[in-house]
């Protein structure tokens, strides 16, 4: 703990301010109801105002692959559940660089809703949030 | 700040963790994740410079896994898991 | 009529879905469906054709201020014309299932 001349409410006042929860999706998209169950926390999060974001790692980079259509399968379109991100205040999809040259994917392939993280990006972000749910 | 990351196997759940993890946490490998004592101890070895590694007493038994290669790693049982995720302010699982 | 409903009264099957039974799934709820009503019914149904799945009220209310300006795109007025839980009762009239990210 850092000894500093704020005053204790102030400092309780600013962590509940900053109270955040990014959920992390690294499960590719038909494989399981990992990734549609990821999508949920994060609308059900950002439905109560808290900030959330998403972060897709791992296999999980295929679900933002674009022109998806599973419609020959018993299965949502994902797709249209990212597109719908913004209207529940998420403005940004944060993507592992490293896990797109992993599987040769370019970043044009994805549906541009997302956000590089490149380098130590990952590890960085995710020190600076509250609360990480993995799916 | 520092997180508690788990690790339930090896493959793709040990290398989002090593992209993830921060210099003062801590790895603590469960169930098939103990397996990386053999199949990736290098990486291991590497990693103990920054992070703390723990592995799960009751599945290094079961699996009759060793610490083949003498890391610097602490056997812990569930009680430690449990001080574990008290001593961290976050709990990441990587599965 | 009878309708096929699940447990939680939203009907089971969203192609099924009429004016007939947005009357009746309304009426059951002690709504009088008028044209803003079905205005608003309209674009929850599109919503659902355009993202796959019923929304809560945040992203709903932002939706229909987009497509019908800040007036009608508030809280206030989505919980006049479907009162106490405004995103389940009009995804319910709607013919939509209950929405996944509501509790």
């Amino acid at each position: 703990m850092l000894q500093q001349a704020e005053p204790q409410e102030s400092e309780s006042q600013k962590s509940v301010n900053q109270t955040s929860l990014c959920v992390v999706s690294s499960q590719s998209p038909y494989r399981g109801q990992s990734a549609r169950e990821a999508l949920d926390a994060a609308l059900v999060s950002a439905s109560y105002d808290l900030p959330t974001s998403l972060l897709l790692m791992g296999d999980g980079v295929y679900q933002l692959v674009d022109h998806q259509d599973p419609s020959q399968l018993p299965r949502k379109n994902l797709l249209a559940m990212f597109k719908s991100l913004e209207l529940y205040g998420i403005e940004t999809v944060y993507v592992d660089s490293e896990s797109l040259d992993e599987r040769g994917l370019e970043p044009e392939q994805l549906l541009p809703v997302y956000t590089l993280l490149e380098g130590d990006g990952v590890a960085t972000f995710l020190a600076t949030q509250k609360k990480v749910l993995n799916f | 700040m520092a997180t508690l990351h788990t690790v339930n196997k090896n493959g793709q759940p040990l290398e989002l963790c090593l992209r993830a993890v921060n210099k003062g946490d801590s790895l603590l490998l469960i169930e098939d994740g103990v397996y990386a004592l053999f199949e990736t101890a290098d990486i291991l070895a590497e990693l103990i410079r920054d992070v703390s590694v723990y592995v799960l007493e009751a599945d290094v038994m079961a699996r009759g896994v060793t610490n083949r290669d003498e890391l610097d790693i602490e056997l812990v049982d569930y009680a430690g898991f449990v001080s574990l995720t008290e001593k961290n302010e976050k709990v990441l699982s990587w599965f | 009529m009878d309708l096929n409903l699940d447990k939680d009264g939203y009907l089971l099957d969203t192609a099924e879905w009429s004016r007939e039974i947005a009357d009746q799934l309304a009426n059951d709820s002690g709504v009088q469906l008028t044209d803003d009503h079905w205005q608003v019914l309209e674009l929850l149904r599109n919503f659902y054709q355009e993202f796959e799945h019923a929304p809560s009220q945040r992203p709903f209310v932002k939706y229909i201020a987009n497509h019908l300006g800040k007036e009608k795109g508030s809280s206030m007025y989505l919980m006049k014309l479907f009162p106490e839980s405004p995103a389940k009762l009009a995804a319910r009239i709607a013919g939509l299932p209950r929405p996944t990210n509501c509790f």
